[in-house]
Order: C-alpha cells, then structure tokens, then sequence
C-alpha cells in the first residue's frame, strides 16, 4: 500500500486483531501505533496474559483445589505448603491478577511468593453487645 | 450487464456513474443504492444522463465496486442456501487482490458506504496483518520503519508477551 489509510479505516482494521497482533501491530509505524494509543483498542491491563490453571472450591472440602495442564515447563503446584501455617490447607477467598486471598495471606501461587495479611482489627464491641442481645 | 439488470428484479434503470480519471461505468439501480453515497444521490435527483462523479475513486477499484454491488444487488433477498455459497464463494474470490487493490477498495468503499464490501475488505486485511511480525507487516504493506532505535526498542520492550509464542526466527521488530 503506497499511501497511509485513514485513521479510521485503519482503526477498524486494527479492531478486528486479536490483543497479540494488535500488539505487533503498534510496532510497525507511528501512524499505527497512534490509532492503536490513541483509541485504547489494546486495554493491556484487562489482558490475561497466560493462564496456567484454574482454582476451584467445592462445597464440602476445606480446601481449594487447582486444575491445570501437563506441561513441560516449570508446573505450577496447587499446594500452597510453602506457607508457614495452616493456612496450605484452607479456601480460597478472591483471587486477582493471578494473585490469590486467603484468610492470612496474599499469595502468588506461580512464583511461590506471599505477604501476611496484617492482623484483623478488633471485633466491635457494640457488635458484640448485640449478639449478646 | 444486461444479464446483471434483469437478475436485478424490480429496478430496470441503469445509474451512471464516472470514475475519478473520467471512465463511465453502469449498474443497475439496485446495485447503486448498495452505496450510501450513491443512494442519497439518486434519492435528491443527482442521478442524470452525465453520471454521479465520484472524485477520490479510480477506474480500477470503481470497476470492482460496479461488479461487488451488481452481483450482491441480483441476489440481495430470499437466498436459497446454494446461492448463500455461491455469493461467499464469490466474496472470497472477488477479495483476493493484491495490496494495492485492497487499499484502494478500502478507502473507496468506506468513502462510499458500501457496508458489506467494507466489511470484507476489513476482514481480508485485518487476515493479512494476524500471524506476522511488524517487519514481515512493513514488508506486506509497503509501510516504511519510521520509528528511532530508542523508540523501537522501547515499544517492542513493552509489546515484548505478544511475540512469547510465535518467537520469530530473527529479531523481533
């Protein structure tokens, strides 16, 4: 093609790639790279970059459990026993970005990282009162 | 053509219309008002003896255009499954041009507002662009790198998980 397209030809173009090409595709030129900038086709953070299992909570068990394929690479293990307490053995609550909650700690299951959660605050006293009452 | 009118149905009246480079070209009513441009046209009595110039569209893409709307005008309702085919099959035919071409029927069908020829022009070229890295892209497309070193490193730096699969043989960008 001798010439540029209009932005907006080129943007519908552009709409129709999947996030992985739409990526190439602001590599190639400015032009390109300023219809794909410029009207937010690529929403990087709304992407799932990879996805390597799935955990899920059964009604019944203690304890979720992760389903993923065989791979070649490093696996990624559904037992959280790096964990100093208990808390290997417990649900999960949420879950965002890959990363996991669980009632003590915030965890990365993949590269095997976690914080502490800080310690809860005291429970309410007028709470408390009322479930007295 | 006159094959292409009578297939037409109700409308018999041939609309003129004059390329860009000054080439007359015919269709059947009913192909004309598969464009926007040339519907409205038609409608406020622009369509005479003379032709609806069309300035930014050449004799090359128009010519298409004229055989893209005559044939989805002849077959525009009550598809039989067969002819549903048959109308794919000649879409499918009918895109497979080279670049040049596609770019032309891209700027000429938006700046005419013939939807499905839109549509199908988008659809090959979005085709073209998926699978390849942005060097295989300039080279398709005749787009020159117009981007620094630093520039270049930077956006393929950030780009960097879109090429995790395909890892092209030599350098990415």
């Amino acid at each position: 093609m001798t010439a540029a397209l209009p932005d907006d030809v080129l943007a519908e173009v552009l709409r129709h790639l999947a996030p992985r090409w739409l990526a190439a595709s602001s590599s190639v030129c400015k032009s390109w790279r300023d219809v794909v900038d410029g009207r937010r086709l690529l929403r990087t953070d709304l992407l799932l970059l990879s996805l390597a299992g799935i955990f899920a909570n059964y009604i019944g068990h203690d304890y979720s459990e992760l389903f993923s394929r065989p791979t070649t690479g490093d696996p990624i293990s559904g037992k959280l026993d790096f964990l100093p307490s208990e808390d290997a053995w417990c649900m999960v609550r949420d879950h965002c970005n890959g990363l996991l909650l669980l009632e003590s700690y915030v965890v990365n299951p993949a590269t095997r990282r976690w914080v502490a959660l800080p310690p809860y605050p005291p429970p309410c006293r007028i709470t408390m009162s009322m479930r007295c009452l | 053509m006159a094959a292409a009118t009578d297939d037409a149905g109700d409308s018999n009246e041939m609309i003129r219309v004059v390329s860009s480079d000054g080439e007359h070209f015919e269709m059947p009513e009913a192909a004309a008002n598969l464009s926007l441009v040339l519907r409205h046209m038609i409608e406020d009595d622009c369509a005479d003896a003379a032709g609806i110039p069309l300035a930014v569209v050449a004799a090359k893409p128009l010519a298409k255009i004229v055989d893209y709307c005559t044939k989805h005008a002849a077959k525009s309702s009550g598809l039989t499954i067969e002819e549903a085919e048959e109308l794919k099959r000649f879409d499918a035919e009918f895109i497979e041009v080279d670049t040049d071409m596609l770019y032309d029927l891209l700027v000429a069908a938006d700046f005419m507002g013939v939807e499905g020829l839109s549509k199908l022009a988008v659809q090959r070229t979005a085709d073209l662009i998926k699978g390849k890295t942005p060097e295989q892209n300039r080279e398709t497309f005749g787009i020159v790198n117009d981007f620094t070193p630093e520039e270049e490193e930077e956006i393929c730096k950030e780009n960097e998980w879109a090429f995790q699969i395909t890892k092209p043989p030599s350098r990415l960008c």
